[in-house]
């Protein structure tokens, strides 16, 4: 079996390369249920938070885990890597359901349909007034282009550094960097317009 | 914003999620892995040639489809084209006008200060509600185009034409005036519904309700928001320097409106200012007169009127402080029933949605079949359903599918559960 260590970035079980490297990802590639299990252990709540940081806290993201995860087991036949690398991976393939995920709703708004995926009540104990930012955060966000938004969440909610933020979203770094230059002075314009949301972080960003 | 104070509302972001989560991440993530494995024992991870061929044909069919099927109109809002989103309210800033962009072409200018709301966006057009304050509506005309613009009670169907169209809640006066072609007007002291045609206008005002005057008016008067003279009083005009110039055909005129940053004359009355739309300046001219003094002292419509301009001037305690003097001070009656609307409206608009609760519950109380109770029932339900007040809201919105099935918030009442009568 592979060894297991603690990641001390994200506090999840992340997989540490062995000999047994090669045979694990094989045994992927065959289908096998328990490696299939084994690999979900690892990097589920890894890349369930990914999603969150992304999405905000939505209903659609245990389905979205599960297409990350489905996937990943359709594409392991092409995979090159080995099992160190699994986790960027599946972070690549996550950014990628998330802007899909994006995408679809932004064409649902545009048809006038529902989006799935609201954010669930807050507990009455939770400050209204937080509670609106917080959504009118959420609303900011879903403004910005998709790329944008990614690139952006990736960075400052999820607390990635650039070189990760570019590797998860399968670009370079320049673009990465262009990316959150233009998404940071699209947010502080929407978050001028709105007293509310700008004074909670006047608050929060001290 | 440096990179270390986003990174610190990114976590206070995180935290706040965090605080709203009700469901045990692990116990969600189980049922993930447990479809997972499913999935896996179930060895589709290899679709058929049959099925590609099938999902190919499916979605270009689909595709097709969703390319000649016709879409809903959809809006752009401010000279940013911000996406807007049918239901949300939309506020004037106090100082300038707001246009809303749809994508047939027409255009709503929203005067500095007015509240609308775009409820419902079909392919052939819009139900928009103008809450209160005044719009230039340029609709591009189509053979099937089906506008309609909700002032208060009234309703303004169009097809395509332009016009203005206000509507003060306060004063309960309605009042249009068509530049191009021709709308229906229906609503209270209208037997049935009246057609105004191109260079008419339409006032209704109080008292009595049911006064109506129609007058031919080449000119065009344009209409000041949101102080409409209402017919009853000697017409002038409410505030005759800002009124716009005249308007090239076929294009939406856009509100000259003087700037907050004009000189304002010191010794003018606050209520001037107030009809100029500068609001900061004219609760400046009251507190210089003694703001408390005044709410000891105004009628009842104008300490409505201070409620709204120290509104609209971003000052809400000096607002509510107008609100509870014309409650105290005139109990029992329009103004106080509306004084209690807008406390309500204050606190659903900061997000208080629990206070908001007990005022619109006020208001539908004193004034039930009030000329806004299905404003005030659409924002009660609205509020109860925000503050968790689940069997409330139903209740709320099921009075409301009974008396308005057609109403604004028809669609969300059903949504929380209403049921439509017989």
């Amino acid at each position: 079996m592979p060894a297991l260590a603690n990641d001390s970035r994200t506090d999840t079980l992340a997989y540490l390369p062995t000999a047994d490297d090669r045979a694990f990802v094989e045994r992927l590639r065959a289908g096998d249920r328990r490696a299939i299990g084994i690999l979900f252990d690892r990097h589920g709540a890894a890349i369930e938070r990914v999603l969150e940081r992304v999405l905000g806290r939505d209903t659609e993201v245990p389905d979205l885990l599960h297409d990350v995860f489905v996937q990943a087991m359709i594409g392991v036949t092409r995979y090159r890597g080995d099992s160190a690398s699994l986790r960027p991976w599946l972070l690549q393939i996550a950014v990628r359901t998330a802007r899909k995920c994006i995408r679809r709703r932004a064409t649902r708004r545009i048809l006038g349909l529902r989006t799935p995926g609201e954010l669930p009540d807050a507990p009455d104990a939770v400050d209204p007034e937080q509670q609106t930012a917080v959504r009118r955060a959420h609303a900011a966000l879903d403004r910005l282009p998709t790329d944008e938004r990614i690139a952006f969440c990736l960075r400052f909610v999820e607390g990635m550094q650039l070189d990760e933020v570019a590797d998860a979203c399968d670009t370079s770094l320049a673009t990465v960097k262009r990316r959150l230059v233009k998404a940071r002075v699209r947010f502080e314009r929407l978050a001028a317009r709105d007293s509310l949301l700008g004074r909670w972080i006047e608050e929060v960003a001290r | 914003m440096d990179d270390e104070r986003l990174l610190g509302f990114g976590r206070a972001l995180v935290a706040a999620q965090d605080g709203v989560r009700r469901d045990d991440p692990t116990e969600a993530r189980a049922r993930v892995r447990e479809r997972l494995l499913a999935r896996a024992d179930r060895d589709e991870r290899a679709p058929s040639v049959p099925w590609v061929v099938a999902t190919v044909v499916g979605v270009a069919a689909a595709l097709v489809l969703w390319i000649a099927w016709p879409r809903a109109l959809t809006f752009a809002i401010g000279p940013e084209d911000a996406p807007g989103v049918a239901g949300a309210w939309l506020a004037a800033p106090g100082t300038e006008p707001q246009s809303l962009h749809f994508s047939d072409g027409s255009v709503i200018d929203l005067h500095a200060g007015s509240r609308a709301r775009v409820v419902h966006l079909h392919r052939d057009g819009a139900q928009v509600v103008l809450e209160a304050g005044a719009a230039e509506v340029a609709i591009v005309p189509g053979a099937a185009s089906r506008w309609r613009i909700d002032a208060g009670p009234y309703l303004v169907d169009v097809t395509g034409t332009r016009f203005d169209v206000a509507w003060d809640p306060h004063a309960e006066v309605f009042a249009l005036t068509l530049h191009e072609g021709a709308v229906i007007v229906r609503g209270p002291g209208i037997d049935g519904e009246r057609a105004v045609g191109a260079g008419e206008s339409l006032r209704i005002g109080e008292p009595p309700p049911s006064t109506v005057a129609v007058a031919s008016s080449p000119a065009a008067d344009p209409i000041a928001p949101p102080s409409v003279t209402p017919i009853a009083a000697p017409v002038v005009d409410a505030a005759p320097s800002i009124a716009p110039g005249p308007v090239p055909a076929g294009k939406p005129r856009v509100p000259a409106r003087p700037r907050a940053s004009a000189p304002i004359d010191d010794r003018a009355d606050w209520r001037t200012l107030a009809e100029a739309a500068s609001y900061r300046e004219a609760l400046a001219a009251a507190e210089a007169q003694g703001f408390d003094t005044l709410c000891a002292s105004l009628p009842a419509k104008d300490l409505l009127r201070l409620a709204d301009v120290a509104r609209f001037a971003r000052r809400p305690e000096r607002a509510a402080s107008a609100l509870d003097a014309a409650r105290r001070r005139f109990p029992d009656t329009d103004a106080a029933a509306m004084a209690a609307f807008e406390r309500g409206r204050m606190a659903f608009a900061r997000g208080a949605h629990r206070d908001a609760v007990p005022w619109f519950t006020t208001y539908l109380r004193e004034r039930p079949e009030g000329s806004i109770a299905r404003e005030a029932t659409g924002r009660l339900m609205e509020s109860q359903h925000e503050a968790g007040q689940v069997g409330a809201a139903r209740a709320t919105a099921g009075r409301y599918v009974a008396r308005w099935p057609g109403g604004p918030d028809a669609d969300l009442a059903r949504r929380l559960g209403a049921v439509d009568p017989d």
